[in-house]
């Protein structure tokens, strides 16, 4: 491609990602909300939970 | 021009003539009537003093109304001769030009009042008195509450994007583990893949394959284990990261309210930022300025937006809202874009009658290349995307060699970018590697981007200086026209700050096509105006000034 057709289409080298569009508020946790339920099915979210109590076993009483 | 400050051929009857049309805004009528071998003998002796009584006496022979002693004394002084005229005749316009925008109104108003106290406070706004400002800001107590100051580098997670980011790879990097885990070290790869597809909805899903096949890339010989490694070792930096911006939104909310109790507000900075560049920019632009000798010992309260957050997009407008009418006057920081947000902004202070200072940065070149060398690849690549949407003959400047550098370094940038795992991590190893493949075409990449940066930013100051209609706006309660007033250096804009706060700006006035200009001298920009054309003035002041 030539540098003037390269100029001219301005090709983004990635898509546009959720976390870069512009948003009604500046809320982080509204935006965490939407952000995982976009990303996981429902599949996800089961696996989601097993692992998460896979992973409290061994450090009971312990945040992460 | 036919003012002789140091004495000598003294005034002529037409040139009389011309500073009392000029004082009364008015041209002078029934000039047949006038005894002008009269004047001419008055006139001939530029160093005879002429006092309140002689100066009306003068005024009734061209026909005008005459002033009272305090406006006399104000604009022409003791000292008056007749040499002088002219110059207390330029005191006189500038005031007007300052209070009233309007030379017949101003005439009118001033020449009539009788009462010295009452005179002095009419005219107090256009002159200041610079010590008694100064003492007032000096002699403030300390703020009761100061700000807790954001690093430099930590203010983008005040803005949303940068904070969207780490929270979004956070999920991702979450998601990736849950699964990498789930499969077990010993899995193969498509089993993984198969599993990511099961947990993730469509919309996310080739971003998570691009950030295992970046890994993958990365690391060929690497099998499940060491991927859940490097994914559990990014969870824990990015779960970092997720704090730091917490912590910071939470400085940054007491911040706000830090700045809501303040009792007083001198500075307001007009900006809009989305990208961590825009609030680095803006913290450093901030630093510098505050922290200049022109200004320091004033010890100014200013509103800086990287230190200040608020989730609500509503109060937040409220907050800038408040702000502005508080503060004395506006910095208006002039990046890339011109936005709705900053140009409310602009456009609000200049609506109050308060100055705005508009700063465009003249740029170093070679500094400003080094400079970006000394930046993320995504980030350099971010301002090649921006220089190409904003100045619209960079194609035209490209020769042979340039052309190359570009195919070149924009491959090279977009493969790096596309290769990145992490948005919000920076990847030092990578950055430095990437450095060094691309040696001197990166130098030359970059200097392109400084210099059409250079003139984007040397336009925009042009535009905004010459001919940009909304430079001027005119103060809602008053008619009077506002200009912004356009600087290039930090110096600059210190010493203009200053000058606004004490109320000690300087200013030439001139007449140029069909209007006159006071002219603010450290910016050359026009900050006030008044014109000659008679339809426009009947019916603009008729709002106003009725």
């Amino acid at each position: 491609m030539s540098t003037d057709t390269r100029l001219i289409l301005n090709l983004p080298a990635q898509p546009e990602r959720f976390e870069h569009r512009e948003r009604a508020d500046y809320d982080l946790e509204r935006f965490d909300r939407e952000f995982q339920a976009r990303l996981y099915s429902e599949k996800g979210r089961e696996i989601l939970r097993a692992w998460e109590q896979r992973e409290a076993r061994p450090a009971k009483g312990e945040d992460r | 021009m036919f003012w002789h400050p140091d004495g000598g051929a003294g005034l002529s009857p037409e040139d009389l003539i011309t500073c009392v049309a000029r004082l009364t805004g008015t041209e002078v009528k029934g000039q047949d009537g006038i005894d002008k071998d009269g004047l001419e003998e008055i006139l001939q002796d530029d160093s005879r003093p002429i006092d309140c009584s002689q100066f009306n006496e003068l005024l009734l022979m061209v026909h005008k109304d005459r002033v009272e002693a305090p406006f006399f004394d104000h604009f022409f002084g003791p000292d008056c001769t007749i040499g002088t005229i002219p110059r207390g005749v330029e005191r006189f316009q500038q005031a007007a030009l300052l209070l009233y925008g309007n030379f017949v109104f101003g005439y009118r108003k001033l020449s009539r009042m009788k009462d010295v106290a009452e005179f002095k406070r009419e005219v107090a706004a256009a002159f200041p008195d610079a010590k008694a400002e100064a003492a007032y800001f000096q002699n403030r107590q300390p703020k009761l509450l100061e700000i807790d100051r954001i690093k430099k580098d930590h203010t983008p997670f005040v803005g949303y994007l940068s904070a969207n980011e780490v929270r979004a790879d956070f999920r991702r990097c979450e998601l990736l583990l849950a699964a990498a885990e789930t499969v077990g070290a010993a899995g193969a790869w498509d089993e993984l893949l198969t599993t990511v597809r099961e947990m993730a909805q469509q919309e996310e899903l080739a971003l998570l394959e691009a950030t295992i096949n970046n890994f993958r890339a990365a690391n060929p010989d690497a099998d499940l284990a060491r991927l859940a490694e490097f994914l559990k070792e990014s969870f824990d930096q990015i779960e970092q990261l997720t704090k730091t911006v917490d912590s910071v939104r939470a400085r940054a909310t007491r911040n706000q309210g830090t700045y809501l109790t303040w009792d007083h507000m001198d500075v307001y900075f007009a900006t809009s930022m989305r990208k961590a560049w825009e609030y680095k920019d803006l913290y450093e632009f901030i630093d510098r300025l505050m922290g200049a000798n022109e200004i320091k010992d004033l010890g100014l309260r200013y509103f800086d937006p990287t230190q200040a957050y608020t989730d609500n997009r509503v109060n937040k407008g409220l907050v800038e809202a408040l702000m502005l009418k508080r503060a004395r006057c506006t910095v208006y920081s002039v990046q890339d874009t011109d936005t709705l947000g900053k140009d409310s902004e602009l456009a609000s202070t200049l609506a109050q009658g308060k100055p705005v200072i508009a700063f465009i940065p003249d740029l170093d070149v070679e500094k400003r290349t080094a400079h970006l060398l000394a930046e993320d690849p995504a980030t350099i690549l971010e301002r090649w995307r921006f220089v190409l949407y904003a100045d619209d003959q960079i194609g035209q400047r490209l020769k042979g060699d340039d052309r190359k550098v570009v195919d070149q370094l924009e491959d090279a940038l977009k493969l790096f970018c596309g290769q990145k795992i992490w948005s919000s991590l920076r990847d030092e190893d990578a950055i430095r590697r990437f450095a060094d493949a691309t040696g001197g075409a990166l130098k030359s990449f970059c200097r392109l981007i400084a210099t059409a940066e250079k003139i984007v930013y040397d336009k925009r100051a042009r535009t905004l200086k010459e001919s940009h209609p909304l430079a001027l706006q005119v103060n809602l309660d008053t008619g009077v026209a506002n200009g912004v007033l356009v600087v290039r250096t930090i110096p600059d804009c210190a010493a203009l700050l200053r000058r606004v706060l004490l109320g000690e700006m300087e200013f030439s006035l001139e007449e140029q096509a069909g209007m006159w200009h006071l002219r603010e001298k450290i910016s050359g920009c026009i900050y006030r105006v008044v014109t000659n054309d008679r339809k426009l003035n009947n019916c603009f002041w008729n709002f106003y000034l009725r």
